[in-house]
């Protein structure tokens, strides 16, 4: 698997505050990456030195052997940049053909693209409306749609479903699902849940201070814990933790809150042991809302 | 697919794309509407009455513009006394409308954002230089325009000169898009610094005047610090009225240094700004 972007030692100061401290990391192909961490962590410094509409003050970034901006990268880096709007004045038709045309469609390519851009986000019908015309989740697809003319092999978004509705904000996590493998994707968000199932990798920053760590099935303290959360109304529930511990196999539990578990086991003595679990609850009448395999991506970010 | 080889393409592209916001923009309308209005005015009135005031005895006499009487004695001899009056109106009215409808190139993109998703497929330079071509190609068509009515008027009233009038059409149209090019430049630079084209347009009105009684003031003491004024655009305004022949002299050699230097410093400005 080959090398998609590789930073080393990126430091960014804005006058004397350090946005970005000694980041490095290196991210292969095909991986679709969470950019996690709390407001001002450097999130959007990142993404935009990434883009080259920020240069670092020091350190080296390579996205595919070449330089951020680098002519090589045009049509093969496609970008949502938090907060930026397409011309008002323009039809949207008109703007996409122009960056079709840039990363070097013919006219009647760069037409055809643009309709095939806008069908994924499932706007074909206001191909011909100036972005004013259309509600914040409207333009916020729409310039979705840009970052994909051409298919590029890497796409970044930053917030890409912050402010769209439950139904838009699902369509958008399934053409990155969908999408998954023709590219790889860095995702900047604050919805874990969203970055839970569409990441394999994360890059959180906390003050400029980036780790990176694999999440999900990668990790190996994910294979011998379960995260259950049980239905609030029923009987019993304050004694659950004793109950839990009482099955077979169970070494830990740890309860987060009054309905949920982390259960930890060993996995050598109980080779189905989520199959086993549910048979317990079954049993003991404690009736579960979600199994989930391993610790979820916010326990294992802030645990 | 990857981008073009050419990186010329981007430019022309880019290019031919702020051909379009003059003529498909609600704001393109408007100023073109409001450049239709003046132009009509000056074309209805002054150049219209060409003929009796170029009569005038006293005309070429009495003309002082930035305390600078001129001198136009040449104008006399012009085949068509319509083109002359406009050459005079444009000299001095050309700049300040490039100054209006040039003041926007990447400031408003670069302040909302548009300017990013155009930096995914095309470099800061040619975004730059495409826009900056697109600005000059409209205010181009302008002058066109308006030299094409005020040469009609001449015409429509005496069709035989127009074989022998070549040389003042060269000589006004060429230097009317050299004394308009530095603006355009100059434009861009505080665009790129602004990222607001009312704040360019202020800037420009507010600076060239106030470097200029600066520079006087210290050449006062240093005499030779007053030749920095030849990197203000503007200041060659009365002289260049005043040119009686199609040549490449001092004049447009500055306006071409002038715009160079410009778009060299927005060149500078745009690639180390963060955006």
């Amino acid at each position: 698997m080959s090398t998609l972007i590789s930073c080393q030692d990126i430091n960014k100061f804005y006058g004397s505050k350090q946005a970005l401290k000694d980041v490095s990391f290196e991210l292969n192909q095909g991986t679709t990456t969470a950019l996690v961490g709390p407001n001002g962590a450097g999130k959007t410094t990142l993404f935009s030195i990434l883009c080259n509409y920020h240069l670092p003050s020091s350190g080296q970034v390579s996205i595919m052997g070449h330089k951020p901006g680098s002519k090589a990268l045009f049509g093969q880096v496609g970008a949502l940049p938090q907060d930026a709007q397409l011309d008002p004045r323009f039809a949207i038709k008109h703007q996409l053909e122009l960056f079709g045309k840039l990363q070097g469609f013919s006219q009647k390519e760069a037409n055809m693209e643009c309709q095939r851009v806008l069908e994924l986000v499932e706007l074909s019908e206001v191909i011909n409306e100036r972005p004013a015309a259309l509600s914040h989740g409207m333009r916020k697809r729409v310039t979705i749609a840009q970052a994909l003319i051409g298919s590029p092999q890497l796409v970044m978004l930053d917030e890409p479903t912050a402010g769209l509705d439950p139904s838009n904000a699902r369509n958008i996590r399934k053409l990155v699902m969908d999408l998954t493998g023709e590219a790889s994707f860095i995702i900047s968000s604050h919805n874990l849940d969203e970055l839970e199932r569409l990441c394999d990798t994360v890059l959180m920053l906390e003050n400029g201070v980036l780790s990176q760590r694999q999440v999900g099935a990668m990790i190996s303290e994910n294979h011998s814990k379960l995260t259950l959360v049980i239905e609030a109304n029923q009987s019993g529930i304050d004694n659950a933790a004793e109950l839990l511990r009482g099955i077979k196999g169970v070494t830990a539990i740890e309860q987060l809150n009054k309905v949920e578990f982390i259960i930890q086991y060993n996995p050598l003595s109980s080779v189905n042991f989520d199959i086993e679990l549910l048979q317990a609850l079954s049993q003991r009448g404690i009736k579960y809302r979600q199994l989930t395999k391993g610790l979820s991506l916010e326990q294992q970010l802030f645990a | 697919m990857t981008a073009p080889a050419s990186a010329i393409t981007p430019v022309w592209l880019i290019c031919q794309f702020e051909l379009t916001r003059l003529f498909l923009t609600k704001r393109g309308m408007i100023l073109l509407a409001a450049f239709a209005m003046i132009w009509g005015l000056i074309l209805y009135y002054p150049v219209f009455e060409a003929v009796n005031i170029l009569n005038n005895e006293s005309f070429t006499e009495n003309i002082t513009v930035f305390s600078s009487t001129l001198n136009l004695q040449h104008l006399m001899a012009w085949p068509y006394p319509e083109l002359a009056v406009y050459w005079l109106l444009a000299v001095f009215t050309f700049p300040v409308i490039a100054i209006i409808m040039t003041s926007d190139q990447t400031a408003s993109d670069s302040e909302r954002g548009t300017m990013r998703f155009l930096l995914l497929r095309c470099t800061r330079n040619q975004l730059l230089f495409g826009r900056f071509l697109g600005q000059l190609f409209i205010i181009c068509f302008l002058i066109a325009t308006t030299m094409l009515a005020a040469i009609l008027m001449g015409v429509s009233r005496d069709f035989s000169p127009l074989a022998s009038t070549f040389d003042e059409v060269a000589l006004v149209y060429s230097n009317l898009v050299l004394a308009c090019l530095p603006f355009i430049a100059l434009m861009a630079l505080f665009n790129a610094l602004f990222k607001s084209s009312k704040l360019s347009i202020v800037a420009t009105i507010i600076a060239i005047p106030i470097i200029k009684a600066l520079l006087q003031i210290a050449a006062y003491y240093v005499p030779v610090i007053g030749e920095l004024a030849i990197v203000l655009p503007g200041l060659q305004l009365t002289e260049l009225a005043q040119i009686s022949s199609l040549n490449l002299g001092a004049l447009q050699i500055t306006a071409l240094l002038q715009t160079a230097a410009y778009l060299i410093l927005a060149q500078i400005v745009l690639t180390r700004r963060a955006l």
